[in-house]
């Protein structure tokens, strides 16, 4: 980890995109997911009046599952077209780590672009204080970005492409899922939460040991 | 020499059961429920061990790369997962009668269930390695990683939840609350549970490596 790792990172992140402008594949994934999910919710509460507390939960779940759905791809897609040697040839693999990790935290941003606004209007939420719920959002998908991005890398290694993600990627985000829909239904609820130390040190902490670790992945 | 510690860890287990129903005392209010202590902590405790000898483990085969490491990491997980199903389980015997309800996201339960889904991750992650080798390697990277929640779930959690959950021996205040004979038996039954551990483990890694290291566990 030193400076020309952050420089690759940020030539990654640019590649990624627009690898990603050209297919939009990764986006559209997310953003279905995520779409269809909180529609499925809608359509079976069937209620306009809904619990804040169980609407920052669902969210929540909404986001975990459209993560282990989508954040695998970008390092799937580095495997299957067999450009991932290229790619640890160019740049360090914490470079590599720190750019997919990046590029899968604007993928996130994008869809909750896309999914929040429809989840608050077919919920019917009324927001606090908008600067805590989106730096809950934030926050919450940054250590969304830095747990998954590992956890992927680790997958995109084996012959199982599959739910894997979500199975092995659980336990690692248990605390941030609690931490994010405690602070998120806080801000719903028109408050502070008290979770918010949690939010900002998980993906420092996470991102540490990824950071550490990666560079065992791929030698061999 | 082995056999004749093999039989003082039977001999002194079966003192810890003795002791834990007929020599130690019933805790004031919880009644005989209180016996629960000498098996449900010792097997969280184990659960605990495990993940660490795992760990400690999975770093070292990564920094030597010898698969008898990774055995002794797999099999610690293994025994892990056993003993995390145990603590599990008798704790929410013990909530249930105590607290009114098996389950109530308690810190602590929260914190067993979150132990018992890395391991279980584990053994799906290990499924899908073929190469005995890349399996060793990415199964210590991912326990190892796993350890990024453990300040999370120890240290921040608890504060912002209340407990319900009995303070552990060693707690705030360094006090111990419990009365000689209590404690004599608690502790045996402490170390006679990280007894029985170090003789499963011993045997299951041992077992592993002849097995040529590419059985899962069969």
């Amino acid at each position: 980890m030193n400076y020309s790792s952050i420089w690759a990172a940020a030539v990654i992140l640019r590649k990624d995109i627009r690898t990603e402008l050209r297919s939009r594949h990764g986006v559209s994934v997310l953003v279905l997911f995520g779409v269809t999910a909180t529609m499925v919710i809608s359509f079976a509460l069937g209620i306009p009046e809904t619990d804040e507390v169980v609407a920052a939960a669902l969210l929540w779940i909404i986001l975990f599952f459209l993560s282990v759905a989508g954040l695998g791809y970008s390092f799937l897609r580095e495997e299957e077209q067999m450009t991932m040697d290229g790619l640890l040839m160019a740049a360090s693999v914490e470079g590599v780590y720190l750019g997919k990790a990046l590029f899968n935290l604007l993928l996130l941003m994008v869809a909750q672009g896309a999914v929040l606004p429809l989840f608050i209007l077919v919920f019917n939420l009324q927001i606090g204080p908008w600067a805590r719920f989106l730096t809950a959002m934030f926050l919450g998908s940054c250590g969304l970005s830095a747990a998954c991005t590992l956890v992927a890398a680790l997958i995109s290694r084996t012959q199982a492409k599959g739910p894997l993600l979500a199975v092995l990627a659980f336990p690692i985000l248990f605390p941030l899922l609690i931490a994010a829909s405690a602070d998120t239904a806080a801000a719903l609820l028109g408050g502070a939460g008290d979770s918010i130390q949690v939010l900002v040190l998980y993906p420092g902490v996470v991102g540490a040991f990824a950071l550490l670790l990666v560079k065992f992945i791929w030698e061999e | 020499m082995d056999n004749l510690l093999k039989a003082g860890l039977g001999l002194w287990m079966t003192l810890v059961l003795v002791g834990a129903f007929l020599y130690a005392p019933t805790a004031a209010g919880l009644r005989e429920l209180s016996r629960i202590i000498y098996f449900h902590v010792p097997a969280a405790w184990v659960a605990v061990l495990a993940y660490g000898v795992a760990m400690v483990q999975g770093i070292f085969y990564l920094r030597h790369r010898d698969l008898r490491f990774d055995a002794k990491s797999s099999a610690a997980v293994e025994l892990g997962t056993l003993f995390a199903v145990l603590a599990t389980v008798t704790g929410a015997l013990f909530a249930r009668e105590t607290w009114g309800v098996y389950w109530n996201w308690d810190p602590r339960q929260t914190t067993i269930v979150v132990l018992f889904f890395i391991y279980v991750a584990y053994f799906s992650f290990r499924g899908t390695l073929a190469d005995a080798h890349r399996r060793a390697r990415l199964s210590a990277v991912y326990v190892v990683f796993a350890f990024s929640v453990v300040p999370f779930l120890v240290f921040i959690l608890p504060r912002a939840y209340v407990t319900l959950h009995p303070s552990p021996l060693l707690n705030a205040g360094g006090r111990v609350d419990m009365n000689p004979q209590m404690l004599q038996v608690f502790l045996a039954a402490l170390a006679g549970f990280t007894g029985v551990f170090v003789w499963m483990h011993n045997l299951r890694w041992r077992a592993e490596v002849l097995s040529g290291g590419d059985g899962d566990g069969e």
